[in-house]
């Protein structure tokens, strides 16, 4: 009735603005009816697409497998940057797990089922990345999102908690994801805060003497997390200065002299692999060749050598995993032969190496799920009872329960000689 | 004191970059009237250019400067071809999405033809950069500083001395007039767009080997040139420039003298206080004047 009422409001407006005479009255009526009818069909489409969701788990429930399963073919997505000033990031992840995807189907995939990717890309962009999350869940009807890289992640995290849809070892740093434990998101990389801790506490166990440290971070949720994980730990004493850069940052002179005229002996920086690349040469133009650089683990590629040159040599790092050049290791000689063989030409990076150490980890957790039905909470499950999972030495063994998703818990430190990486340690976690 | 001034000569060194492409703003607007929101897309188009020309295929640094500032003029008109022309005298709105269609159109080939990489451009002078004393200066944005210098006073020279200066002066006064005057509107706008796409173009070259040549490595340039047009009221090529230079020693003091969480905002919020109290623009005291 109120309807039928709206649209003849609409009608009737039409056949008054027809008219010479503007009626002022009629036209607020057809405008409000007009809103009010967009109102409408927009809570419509909102219970349509609830219904969608609410058919998949209902589905579940009932002892069918979760909607991206089929009988064939188990569905994973992927959000990721793959345009953009982030996209070599996203576009290696991506690479890196199409990869996996075809060595594992090779073998017969899991399940019974082989494997499917279905990437989309999310600009590295906050809003963008929940409503792609949201394509790939409901339209592309996927068993789970997989490998996302960038911290951008966590404005996905109201949508896979509401809608249940198990979000898997995405390249993200912020503290969100894992606190409070999110029920359906598993990490495989330590977050921010326990990496830089974990580097506070070695800076103070192994290079003893005074030390005037600053910290130089990304102006973002990981970049705060960096600052009070390294304050939190041993060396946190010696923080002498603390600067931020934005993303849109041109230039990290004012930073660096601010940085020097407080006497640092030590700069530890938080950012990409380009951004530290900016930042090493802008230091060289300054003359600070006498300060010891601490990179964080997204500076850990190839990539830095190549942009920032000599400014690089002696650069320590942060890593999460093994460098992906690191062939003596026998994950990562795996993972350099299946690219040889089915990506011939391309040069993986640390991004492609944690797609296909998190590829290791949810094959297991795949292989894992009880009974036949492939499920999503079967998946989580079978994650949640997952203990010391080797990856064969890419990442320290990862643990999971039902009150810890975090995965890992160490890292390792690397060392910029003669252009390329070389561990300094093995795994290490804090000691304070 | 030796770290204020570095901060001083730091906070130039960016503001002038920030003034050459505002500068190229500028001119277009005052002639079409239209914000190009592709220029920075444009100026990375011609980093790439430039990377190719030098890097991959061996020309000189000097060569390769040319041939990316050649391929930006040629871009230029082929926009104003096809997008900008066909919309004069449309309302700013419609440039506007136009621009911005140009921008994600042109983004995308450019990630087609080269990648998503990381590309590194040298530098166009090789060697550490000069120390004054303590103060260190950037031999690029010396460059730089020479290259935006240079425009303005050429850029001056045509509107002032050339028969296509003048049509341009009358265009942005008057569009209606200059018309009637016999002044064509699209020699007028092939011609800006032309030049300000070519600035663009040497401007993406000059940032290759500060920022690195990637995807949207110019878009925070752009957007910090924009800012120096708006303080230069819009209509001021010098006033863009001087916008600039404000803008990048207010960063620059910004970090050292307050806390990191006000240092990105200070520069924006004392803009927009100038702004509130000169709407014309800070720089722009003549269009105050004559229209007083």
């Amino acid at each position: 009735m109120i309807i039928v009422r709206l649209i003849s409001s609409v009608r009737e407006a039409r056949r008054g603005w027809s008219r010479k005479q503007g009626d002022t009255v009629r036209k607020r009526t057809a405008r409000l009816g007009l809103a009010l009818l967009a109102v409408l069909a927009l809570a419509l489409a909102g219970c349509a697409s609830e219904d969608a969701v609410d058919t998949g788990s209902q589905a579940a429930s009932s002892g069918e497998s979760s909607p991206g399963v089929t009988d064939s073919e188990i569905t994973f997505g992927m959000a990721t940057p793959l345009t953009g000033n982030a996209s070599s990031l996203g576009i290696d992840g991506q690479k890196g797990a199409e990869v996996f995807i075809k060595w594992l189907n090779d073998q017969g995939g899991t399940n019974g089922r082989k494997w499917k990717l279905v990437a989309q890309d999310d600009g590295f962009d906050l809003q963008k990345k929940a409503t792609t999350v949201q394509y790939l869940i409901q339209q592309e009807q996927v068993f789970g999102i997989w490998g996302d890289v960038g911290s951008t992640a966590v404005s996905a995290l109201p949508l896979i908690n509401e809608q249940k849809v198990p979000y898997l070892f995405p390249y993200a740093l912020a503290k969100q994801m894992i606190d409070p434990v999110q029920p359906y998101v598993f990490m495989d990389v330590p977050m921010a805060d326990m990496q830089e801790h974990a580097l506070s506490d070695w800076i103070a166990d192994n290079e003893p003497g005074d030390h005037k440290i600053g910290l130089l971070t990304l102006n973002s949720a990981d970049g705060g997390d960096a600052v009070s994980g390294f304050k939190a730990g041993k060396a946190g004493k010696y923080v002498v200065g603390e600067q931020q850069y934005e993303r849109t940052a041109t230039s990290w002179q004012p930073q660096l002299v601010a940085l020097r005229s407080a006497g640092v002996t030590d700069i530890v920086i938080h950012g990409s692999d380009v951004w530290t690349a900016k930042i090493l040469t802008e230091a060289k133009g300054l003359g600070m060749t006498d300060v010891q650089f601490y990179g964080s683990s997204g500076s850990v590629t190839p990539q830095v050598f190549a942009l920032a040159g000599d400014a690089a040599e002696g650069l320590r790092a942060v890593a999460i995993n093994a460098p992906s050049t690191a062939t003596d290791v026998p994950g990562v000689k795996e993972f350099t032969d299946a690219f040889a063989k089915y990506e011939p030409g391309y040069k993986p990076g640390v991004f492609a190496l944690h797609s296909w150490s998190s590829g290791l980890i949810l094959a297991a957790g795949m292989k894992g799920i009880q009974g036949d039905t492939v499920t999503r909470d079967g998946l989580v499950a079978s994650l949640e009872k997952l203990k010391d999972f080797d990856t064969k030495g890419i990442t320290a063994p990862v643990s999971f329960t039902k009150d810890n998703h975090e995965g890992v818990d160490k890292v390792m430190l690397v060392q910029g000689k003669g252009g390329q990486w070389v561990t300094m340690t093995g795994f290490i976690g804090t000691t304070s | 004191m030796s770290s204020f001034i570095q901060l001083l000569v730091s906070g130039l060194e960016n503001g002038i970059a920030y003034g050459l492409v505002g500068l190229a703003l500028v001119l277009i607007f005052q002639t079409s009237r239209a914000l190009n929101f592709a220029q920075g897309t444009m100026a990375a188009f011609c980093g790439y250019v430039a990377f190719e020309l030098i890097v991959t295929r061996g020309f000189s640094w000097v060569i390769g400067a040319i041939g990316a500032t050649i391929v930006g003029a040629v871009l230029g008109l082929g926009v104003e071809r096809i997008a900008i022309r066909p919309l004069l005298g449309a309302p700013l709105l419609s440039l506007v999405i136009a621009t911005l269609a140009i921008d994600a159109i042109l983004g995308n080939v450019t990630q087609r033809l080269w990648g998503a990489d990381v590309k590194n451009l040298p530098a166009p002078m090789g060697g550490d950069d000069w120390n004054v004393g303590s103060i260190v200066i950037g031999r690029t944005y010396v460059i730089i500083a020479i290259i935006t210098l240079t425009l303005l006073a050429l850029i001056a020279y045509m509107l002032k001395h050339t028969r296509i200066g003048l049509a341009m002066r009358a265009f942005a006064d008057d569009q209606f007039a200059a018309e009637l005057q016999g002044v064509k509107p699209q020699t007028v706008s092939r011609t800006v767009w032309m030049i300000s796409a070519a600035i663009g173009g040497i401007t993406g070259v000059l940032f290759g080997p500060l920022l690195f040549v990637q995807l949207g490595y110019m878009s925070p340039i752009f957007i910090k040139g924009f800012t120096a047009a708006v303080l230069g009221g819009f209509v001021s090529t010098s006033g863009a420039v001087l916008g600039g230079l404000l803008m990048g020693v207010l960063e620059a003091l910004a970090v050292r003298y307050t806390s990191a969480s006000i240092a990105p905002m200070l520069p924006l919020l004392v803009i927009l206080v100038a702004l509130l109290v000169r709407p014309t623009g800070v720089f722009n005291r003549k269009l105050a004047t004559r229209r007083a």
